[in-house]
């Protein structure tokens, strides 16, 4: 089990099931987030409860739902043992006595994680270079004048703030309360990260119980619970047509899985 | 202030020009943070790492 089994790089960094199938097969609560432009984001999780992607790197290696390793001794025992890795550790923490550790472990993922962007159509008509289509900017608009965008805003579309699922109507499935297990404080029930909308169109299914499966009934659904309107299906899918230009492109080379020391 | 600006947000949006809201901007190159700079020999560590099994 890797990171790669729950985040596929050449899939937009998701693994297209509702909740994450972990070590020896166990099930999660929550749909894996996509790792592409994750590492700008406010915080990790969709609760988050990980300030950065440096302290979320430490936690699926030893969570017995995800990688499944006994400890953090195991992990650096399992590394020294190759002496590849040893030789890597010490390029890349130059100067340090004990450069194989967990911490540094951590370190590394995640800045190679810091260069998981994904430019898109979206990115270049920001530049001023056009390249929506009709159909496209009339789904901006409508994306804008609905509201969607006092949530999902900046580079990200979202990943900036903490917002109630329900806003405006109940959310059907309470059992995840969200962030109030980190806060522990009541307005946080319900409260989620408001999740970028980046490659949207590739990582479904949607929401952090992943119990949606289409994009426009997720659209439909974020009109009535968190703005109160109900679009038309016309509106629908010029969102969605909007949505489909924020695809990015996977940066191949970045992602190539290299040969791994033995 | 928070608050204020979350209602007052889409209110803005209504009343102007979408291209006069800077609510949307570009992605950056990479997502840099100067606690853990990208260096190359890090950044090729964590590619590994990333895929290990
Ligand atoms: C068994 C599947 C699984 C594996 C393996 C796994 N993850 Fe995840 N990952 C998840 C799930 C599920 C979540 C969401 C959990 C939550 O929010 O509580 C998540 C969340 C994340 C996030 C947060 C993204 C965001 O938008 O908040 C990042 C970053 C991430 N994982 C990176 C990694 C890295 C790096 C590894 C390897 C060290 C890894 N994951 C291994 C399933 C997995
Ligand atoms: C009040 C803030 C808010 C508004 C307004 C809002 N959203 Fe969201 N959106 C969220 C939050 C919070 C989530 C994450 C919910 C969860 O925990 O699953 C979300 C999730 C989503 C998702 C699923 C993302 C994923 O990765 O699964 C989509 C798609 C989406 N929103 C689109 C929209 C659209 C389109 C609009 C306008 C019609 C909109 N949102 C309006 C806060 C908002």
């Amino acid at each position: 089990m890797s990171c790669n089994s729950c985040h596929d790089l050449e899939k937009y960094g998701v693994d297209s099931m509702p909740t994450s199938r972990g070590f020896k097969g166990q099930i999660g609560g929550r749909n894996a987030p996509t790792v592409y432009n994750a590492a700008g984001h406010l915080a990790q999780f969709w609760d988050g409860r990980a300030d950065d992607v440096e302290a979320q790197a430490k936690g699926p290696v030893l969570n017995p739902g995800e990688m499944g390793m006994p400890s953090k001794a195991e992990v650096e025992y399992r590394l020294e043992r190759i002496p590849g890795y040893v030789e890597l550790f010490k390029q890349a923490f130059p100067g340090e006595p004990k450069p194989v550790n967990f911490h540094n472990m951590a370190q590394a993922i995640a800045a190679f994680e810091r260069g998981l962007v994904t430019p898109s159509r979206f990115d270049r008509f920001l530049k001023g270079g056009g390249g929506l289509s009709p159909q496209e900017a009339k789904g901006y608009q409508e994306f804008q004048a609905a509201g969607c965008a006092s949530c999902h805003n900046g580079p990200y579309m979202g990943g900036n703030s903490y917002k109630k699922l329900g806003q405006m109507k109940p959310w059907s499935n309470e059992s995840d309360p969200g962030r109030i297990a980190v806060t522990h404080l009541d307005k946080d029930k319900m409260v989620f990260k408001v999740p970028s909308l980046r490659n949207i169109e590739k990582t479904g299914p949607y929401f952090h119980d992943g119990k949606i499966q289409t994009l426009d009934e997720a659209i439909k659904l974020m009109a009535t619970h968190q703005l109160n309107r109900n679009l038309t299906n016309e509106q629908v899918a010029d969102i969605g047509a909007f949505m489909k230009s924020l695809t990015g492109d996977i940066p191949k080379a970045y992602i190539a899985k290299p040969e791994l020391p033995r | 202030m928070r608050l204020l600006a979350s209602l007052l947000l889409p209110l803005a949006l209504l009343t102007q020009e979408p291209k006069k809201v800077a609510l949307f901007s570009p992605l950056p190159g990479n997502m840099a943070s100067g606690h853990n700079p990208m260096t190359d020999p890090k950044v090729k560590l964590g590619r590994m790492l990333y895929y290990e099994p």
